[in-house]
């Protein structure tokens, strides 16, 4: 998959954004606690390869990361069975000493990751547009795995709402909340690639479906 | 031999294999490392120690890329190192590949950011210094009562 050539596009910007070793991208962001301003009306050069920056992009290109407040290290947790006094088995949790990330819009196990993004510094009456866009398929092995048998597969083969469409709804359903309660003015536009884009057109269907 | 003198021996040597390997597996032996650790890959502490060797390398690197750093503090705690798969919506696509990334402070602002990617060798899974991207150059601003990260102009 190769990188965009340009950043003209503010919706496939952020598709691209939202993945791994890609120009302007967010994971190296994910954990902060501030925004972090993107300009993508600026050339990027990235690993020897040049995208030119944007043109007639709202708010002149730039953009605001908006941290997960949320994002915290989860503990893993499993069972073991121990037998007992009457026959059959019971089963025990324990902590496996692990942790994975998890927060509204990621989960590290689910190989869910969305970056919430705004054309102002601060979410508030000014705010106009607003954008939540979802990764798709993860590079790491175990994550793709998940994304792959349990999404991917479940939408080619049947018609299953997949498990991240179901984390997806809900942080589309908080963000519309929030929306509403500091930024009544703000459109918020869903965007995202390939499974991020069966992800996103789950979650925005199953959103109009609750609200009927 | 005589029978009884065989199985007075074997009563003793018994007990003396026993004692000895359960001694051996409970005190451990200087070859356990071998089980234990994976001498293949380098560590992270290793990883550490030899971009600490070349740090006055890393920061010149830097420092021609970009003339506005004129100098680096690295946080060499915040070392990561990740695995990629490339691949299209799910299936893999090409080789695995890794990359190291590492963070700290330049020009000696207390609010500054950088970080820098670092691709990771094949044959020797270290660094490869001279090929790298500053993936971020900021310092903490306020914007509109809210503080965040900006691109260091």
């Amino acid at each position: 998959m190769s990188n965009l050539k340009n950043f003209n596009n503010i919706y496939a910007n952020l598709a691209e954004s939202a993945y791994n070793t890609r120009p302007k991208n967010f994971p190296p962001f994910a954990k902060n606690r501030e925004f972090k301003e993107i300009n993508y009306s600026q050339d990027e050069t990235y690993r020897g390869e040049l995208t030119k920056g944007g043109k007639n992009l709202p708010n002149k290109g730039v953009v605001y990361l908006q941290p997960d407040k949320t994002l915290h290290a989860e503990p893993i947790k499993s069972t073991y069975s121990v037998p007992k006094v009457n026959g059959g088995y019971e089963q025990v949790p324990y902590d496996t000493l692990k942790t994975y990330q998890k927060g509204l819009l990621a989960d590290e196990k689910a190989g869910f990751n969305a970056y919430f993004v705004t054309d102002t510094a601060k979410l508030d009456e000014t705010t106009r547009q607003t954008y939540l866009t979802i990764r798709s398929s993860d590079g790491a092995s175990i994550s793709s795995l998940n994304d792959w048998v349990s999404n991917d597969a479940n939408f080619t083969l049947t018609d299953t709402y997949i498990p991240q469409a179901k984390l997806a709804n809900q942080a589309l359903q908080e963000k519309i909340r929030e929306l509403n309660a500091k930024a009544p003015d703000a459109v918020l536009n869903v965007t995202g690639h390939s499974l991020g884009t069966i992800v996103s057109a789950q979650a925005v269907a199953r959103f109009y479906q609750e609200m009927a | 031999m005589k029978k009884r003198i065989k199985i007075l021996l074997i009563i003793i040597l018994i007990p003396i294999v026993l004692i000895t390997g359960g001694l051996l597996m409970k005190l451990g032996t200087p070859f356990d490392i071998f089980l234990t650790k994976d001498f293949t890959k380098p560590t992270k502490t290793e990883q550490i120690d030899y971009l600490k060797e070349h740090e006055e390398e890393m920061t010149n690197f830097v420092k021609k890329q970009n003339s506005k750093v004129t100098s680096v503090q690295w946080d060499w705690d915040s070392l990561e190192i990740q695995e990629f798969q490339p691949n299209a919506g799910g299936i893999p696509t090409g080789e695995k590949y890794t990359i190291l990334t590492i963070k700290g402070k330049f020009n000696k602002i207390d609010t500054s950011t950088i970080m820098v990617e670092y691709p990771i060798y094949k044959h020797t899974l270290y660094p490869n210094l001279k090929r790298f991207d500053i993936v971020d150059l900021s310092v903490l601003k306020e914007i509109d009562g809210s503080k965040g990260w900006v691109d260091y102009e």
